[in-house]
């Protein structure tokens, strides 16, 4: 729960597209938080109790087959929010919520962020435009898993993830990434290695620095620049 | 309402922040460590390694591997597959067995 030192709040794109009022409704109710790896913010099913903003870490939206297995269909950085439908109301999670990439969030509860939603138009816009996006994202992602190859998909995967931490260095292991695309850990190491040996990214155990994004966008599906152009700067109050 | 709020979310938090962290994927087994090297002209090391059973395991890890890079690949190893070969070792650098994709195009890994 420490502040901070050299992030804001405004290094959440959504927080800092909305008007000094709107966001001055939250006041202290909005906090700053740092969460491990790990977390989860809302099983399926569970009533959304807060809002997450992440200002450096990421979550991933998952969904969990009958024999444990994970699939990935969605992922939130400081360019987005999770549980901001509940601002329309008392809302459940569709997926398993949790935390993929540690960092900061910026966390209101879903009781306070309502009533702020009921009073604010500009907020209440925000959360209509981005439940939106989220949509958009969701059919982009679901035809990416279906049309891509893994090679392309680790490479939107990891170009998805500095832009959502705005870090080109994405801690994560090959077991996370594995689970994330649907390809097994060797695989995702030796396709790892290739890209390393390539100049394109730096692979150690448990990180990835991204060296040449250009490239890296070369051997990415082009999910990326669709899925980049639509989120890119939430219209507000418009 | 703020009381409430802030003592329930308070409490929730502490809940996060010791007892519910939930494990994404397993990990630390006690299973043996085997690498999945791969090489044509250049060198592709596989630096994680993988758990697995026993050599069975790890052999048709390693012909999954092999086919899944075949045909998971877009522009990246896919040049000529015929001049890969995959050689796995255990984790003191013994090598256990090889294969060359060739093999596995023609049904000979199945």
């Amino acid at each position: 729960m420490n502040n901070a030192p050299d992030l804001t709040s405004s290094d959440n794109q959504l927080l800092a597209a909305l008007p000094r009022e709107a966001l001055a409704l939250f006041g202290p109710d909005l906090k700053h938080v740092s969460l491990a790896h790990g977390i989860v913010c809302y099983e399926a099913g569970d009533l959304i109790d807060r809002v997450y903003f992440p200002i450096s870490g990421m979550i991933s939206l998952l969904v969990a087959g009958r024999d444990g297995e994970i699939v990935e269909t969605g992922i939130i950085g400081r360019e987005g929010a999770a549980g901001l439908q509940s601002g329309l109301g008392e809302r459940r999670s569709y997926s398993r919520t949790a935390i993929q990439i540690p960092g900061q969030f910026a966390v209101v509860s879903a009781a306070h962020f309502e009533r702020a939603v009921s009073v604010s138009t500009p907020l209440r816009d925000l959360v209509l435009h981005y439940i939106e996006i989220r949509w958009a994202e969701a059919q982009q992602i679901a035809a990416c898993n279906a049309l891509h190859l893994g090679s392309q998909r680790l490479c939107r995967w990891l170009l998805q993830a500095a832009d959502c931490t705005g870090c080109d260095h994405i801690p994560l292991t090959q077991e996370l990434l594995a689970d994330m695309l649907g390809m097994r850990r060797t695989t995702v190491t030796l396709f790892a290695q290739e890209l390393q040996r390539r100049g394109v990214i730096r692979y150690t155990r448990g990180k990835i620095t991204l060296l040449d994004r250009k490239r890296l966008e070369g051997y990415a599906c082009e999910c990326y620049e669709t899925l980049k152009r639509e989120i890119l700067s939430p219209r507000i109050g418009i | 309402m703020p009381a409430n709020a802030t003592k329930h979310s308070n409490a929730k938090f502490s809940r996060l922040g010791s007892g519910s962290r939930f494990a994404l994927y397993n990990t630390a087994t006690n299973m043996p460590m085997y690498y999945f090297h791969l090489s044509n002209d250049q060198k592709v090391p596989d630096i994680d390694g993988t758990d697995l059973a026993d050599l069975a395991a790890a052999r048709s890890h390693a012909f999954a591997v092999a086919r899944e890079l075949m045909s998971e690949s877009q522009g990246m190893l896919d040049d000529d597959w015929s001049l890969w070969r995959m050689s796995v070792r255990d984790s003191g650098g013994t090598e256990l067995f090889s294969f060359s994709f060739s093999d596995l195009a023609t049904g000979n890994g199945k």
